[in-house]
């Protein structure tokens, strides 16, 4: 059964993965594209609760694909990742939606 | 059929390129290029690289265009955070239009320590300012 | 479809080559460096298409390994030189 159930959660992974990577696409083209810039840059710092190698990395690598986020840092210690987003409209909101969207699915697929 | 397919895939991927062309041409400091330059070349080579596999479809081509794609999105989030550190510690300004720069002043003086700000449980804050 | 790619390709190339000249800093001109790897490495991807030769394929996978592994020197460099310039 958990086995199961982590197959089916990487399955959704990597759908998520793709979707996320072609939604990110067509933002960072949008943004190219049109003449005037609508970037509002700047870097935030992510609290985390991932704590080993691999789930670092995953999501590490998520939030560098995905739309307006690249990750930069992380704090020798580990308890911080430093993002830039590039359409960071509220740092607080931005930090809400990391943790939820991209923290909780890698913490799902990796603890179960 | 298959070759048009083949060709569109490879059409789509030039134009991703292209995009990250124009985006690290116009963006406007080195952090938001570096969004353009990651995202936009690794789908775009990618596009490319299935297109070589659709026309061709070999068990060793299709092996390789899958390694390479592998390899691409394990690889450039990775190059964009040396880039992006080493940019950083090199003092590259941030676009003046940047909203907010939190990381600004936790690098310890030689750039070797860099702080948390973590607020979950467990970890304290103030407990590991050292540096 | 062949020409178009090709077009674009180029077209990308030269953007690319323009942000390399103009910097300003050193890391912008990196960015670009790798850029331009990925772009020729497009190039060699698409004639490999075309052209139907997938043999083409093995030199895209060195160029992508070799393009990765000299951002990261690069970066390495520009951190370790930080404290003598500038």
């Amino acid at each position: 059964m958990k086995r199961l159930m982590f197959v089916l959660y990487s399955l959704e992974f990597v759908l998520f993965y793709v979707w996320e990577v072609m939604h990110s696409n067509l933002r960072v083209a949008y943004d190219a594209i049109t003449p005037d810039h609508h970037a509002r840059p700047g870097i935030v710092a992510i609290p985390l609760r991932v704590q080993s190698d691999l789930e670092i990395l995953l999501l590490a690598n998520l939030i560098s694909m995905t739309p307006g986020t690249l990750s930069l840092d992380i704090s020798t210690d580990r308890s911080t990742l430093y993002v830039h987003a590039m359409f960071l409209d509220d740092p607080e909101e931005m930090r809400r939606e990391i943790i939820e969207k991209m923290e909780g699915r890698v913490l799902r697929l990796l603890r179960g | 059929m298959i070759e048009w397919i083949a060709a569109g895939l490879a059409l789509l991927g030039a134009v991703l390129v292209l995009i990250a062309g124009l985006g690290i041409l116009r963006f406007p400091d080195l952090y938001t290029r570096m969004h353009a330059a990651t995202k936009a070349s690794s789908l775009g080579m990618s596009l490319l690289l299935l297109a070589v596999a659709l026309r061709n479809p070999e068990a060793m081509v299709w092996m390789k265009v899958l390694c390479g794609i592998l390899f691409l999105f394990l690889t450039a989030p990775i190059a964009a955070h040396l880039l992006g550190r080493a940019a950083y510690v090199h003092k590259v300004p941030l676009w003046e239009g940047s909203v907010a720069d939190e990381i600004a002043g936790n690098y310890s003086d030689d750039h070797t320590v860099l702080r948390g700000v973590a607020r979950q449980s467990g970890t304290d804050n103030l407990s590991n300012t050292q540096g | 479809m062949m020409i178009a790619t090709f077009l674009l390709l180029a077209a990308a190339m030269a953007l690319t080559v323009i942000r390399l000249l103009r910097g300003p800093s050193l890391p912008d001109r990196v960015v670009a460096l790798d850029l331009l790897g990925f772009i020729v490495a497009g190039m060699i991807t698409a004639a490999a298409l075309f052209a139907d030769q997938p043999g083409l394929l093995d030199i895209v996978l060195v160029f992508t390994i070799l393009g990765f592994f000299s951002t990261v020197a690069f970066a390495r460099y520009l951190e370790k030189r930080r404290f003598d310039d500038d």
